[in-house]
């Protein structure tokens, strides 16, 4: 907490009778060191990653060196020499109850089995791709992540999963193709990504022992759901939605897996599953709202430049209401600025034209102001009818 | 305490004998296979964060493959030498119970398209020696790759042959 803000409180409630002058000063005090240790430990702990990160890093581009003078077997068994080595480090510090140290060991073990598989592709002269390379990783180092004590690890695994599962679709054509069908634009396909992540978080959630993991996959779904949603506003926008119905067999398949998945978080309130549920069908109705117009030959019935405006501001205010029920005040204002900036975007496709006059400008800066003053003063009234629609 | 000890010993040790399982697979494939030279064109360097390598395209025997077939099913192809040139017939999605007599090989790999692929078609250089195999490269002649061929047909790339001699020896001339 703020120091100022907690001085303020502890005044108030002295001068309202809750607390005497002396347990005012000890709490002050606790506060004062709890904050510094705290503060000291995440300063160390941050730097004790990104020092990892960045030693993996070397590592792997040490290793995409290929020396030449090193024979191949000699490169393969120094590797396997390393790895044995962290492992028994690891197992050791896990002993030794020495978190940092282990969490470092963990990053870099886990970085040194992707630059392993990197060796190999050299060695062998093998054509194994990044995403399924990453893939691979993944799955090896999984059982080291899950014994992970603090929330880097579970957090990087989930990251590397997500761009995996983006570089898969984009980069498994064959594989997409026979899913999807051939006529798919990349929002449909893309689709799946937030959608697994959803499910997994929801699995995860379930399992106690994986709450890191479970925390780190429903962040990541919320963040890939909100680029998602970007995503199909822009391809809609630009009229480069193309699909068939087969492609939405699949996807449908993994959004009913992923609403279903909801009823495995027991503590989440009915609402909340409900919400997420019309935002789901919102998502998938974006691909069936433009169908009959590419399908039927409709598209100068309707100006498909919006559909794109409206399908982003109904999602955004969904997502919204998502986090006005989770309690989380700082994503409810961010989505409502990604709901203004969108409004204002509508006005420049509107009256594109008028910025490239002085007048226009003069009308476009005052929009601009305008809207944030609005945004500032309905934000909390918002989130209060929110707060009361959704009680 | 113990238990939970034993579990971060599995979990280490996951990883590591998958990846010497992995390793020791493919050393013995690239040693016992049977090998085929495959002449190779459209070599083209690169130099991506992965390493240097280059990328080349084999030369097969013309219409390997139908069009239309499926890029997921594995296809096998019939190959020998003959003469310093290649030659070849497909044999289908089925994995031939046994070697046929006229194949050097029975090779394993996709239909993309029309074009047959085995996933040999890249070759990693060390990086002191990326600038003067590219200049090599530039000016050469024949280039054909060296493959060791397992008996289930899968590949692995054992050497880059230019003019019929391992790059390594004109490397070192």
């Amino acid at each position: 907490m703020n120091e100022k803000r907690l001085m303020r409180m502890l005044s108030r409630w002295q001068e309202q009778g809750l607390l005497t002058a002396e347990q005012q000063s000890a709490i002050v005090a606790h506060e004062r060191d709890n904050v510094a240790v705290g503060r000291g430990r995440w300063v160390l702990y941050g730097l004790l990653m990104t020092g990892g990160c960045v030693l993996g890093i070397g590592i792997i581009s040490l290793i995409a060196a290929n020396w030449r003078a090193i024979p191949g077997w000699i490169k393969m068994t120094t590797d396997f020499a390393l790895l044995i080595a962290m492992g028994m480090t690891l197992i050791r510090l896990y002993d030794e109850k020495r978190e940092m140290a282990f969490e470092l060991v963990s990053l870099v073990f886990s970085l040194f089995c992707l630059a392993s598989i990197g060796l190999v592709v050299q060695v062998f002269h093998l054509h194994l791709p990044i995403h399924r390379a990453l893939l691979l990783t993944l799955a090896l180092v999984l059982p080291v992540s899950l014994a992970a004590r603090r929330w880097f690890m579970p957090q990087l695994w989930v990251v590397g999963l997500l761009v995996a599962l983006t570089l898969t679709v984009i980069e498994e054509k064959t594989l997409m193709n026979g899913l999807f069908g051939l006529r798919v634009s990349y929002y449909t396909k893309l689709l799946a990504v937030p959608l697994i992540l959803l499910a997994l978080s929801n699995v995860t959630s379930s399992i106690e022992k994986l709450h890191r993991f479970a925390w780190a996959f429903t962040l990541w779904s919320f963040i890939a759901g909100f680029v998602m949603i970007c995503v199909g506003d822009v391809t809609s926008s630009m009229k480069d939605i193309e699909l068939s119905m087969t492609g939405l067999i699949p996807i449908t398949i993994l959004a009913m897996i992923a609403g279903g998945s909801l009823y495995l978080r027991r503590k989440l309130h009915d609402k909340v599953k409900v919400v997420t549920l019309i935002l789901l069908a919102w998502m998938l109705a974006l691909v069936l709202l433009y169908m009959p117009i590419r399908e039927r030959a409709f598209s100068f019935a309707i100006r498909t430049d919006f559909l794109g405006a409206m399908f982003s501001i109904v999602a955004f205010f969904l997502l919204a209401a998502l986090f006005v029920m989770l309690g989380k005040p700082n994503c409810f204002n961010m989505i409502t600025i990604a709901i203004t900036l969108r409004f204002l975007i509508v006005y420049f496709q509107v009256f594109g034209s008028l910025i490239k006059t002085g007048v226009g400008l003069i009308v476009s800066g005052l929009l601009i102001i305008g809207l944030g003053i609005v945004w500032f003063k309905i934000r909390l009234k918002l989130a209060g009818w929110m707060e009361r629609m959704l009680a | 305490m113990k238990s939970t000890r034993v579990k971060l010993a599995v979990a280490v040790i996951i990883p590591i004998l998958c990846l010497a399982i992995w390793v020791g697979s493919m050393a013995i494939d690239l040693h016992t296979g049977t090998e085929i030279t495959i002449p190779a064109a459209g070599i083209d360097p690169r130099d991506p964060l992965a390493g240097h390598y280059l990328t080349y395209r084999p030369l097969y025997p013309p219409k390997l493959c139908e069009v239309g077939m499926s890029s997921l099913k594995p296809y096998y192809v019939c190959l020998w030498e003959e003469n310093g040139r290649i030659n070849g017939y497909s044999m289908g999605q089925k994995c031939p119970a046994s070697k046929p007599a006229d194949c050097q090989v029975v090779l394993q790999g996709n239909c993309r398209g029309s074009e047959f692929s085995a996933d040999i078609e890249r070759y990693y250089i060390p990086e002191e020696s990326a600038p003067l195999l590219n200049s090599i490269m530039a000016t050469s002649r024949r280039c054909s790759i060296v493959v060791s061929v397992n008996q289930k047909g899968k590949p692995k790339v054992k050497d880059l042959l230019i003019d019929g001699r391992s790059w390594r020896e004109i490397y070192k001339r």
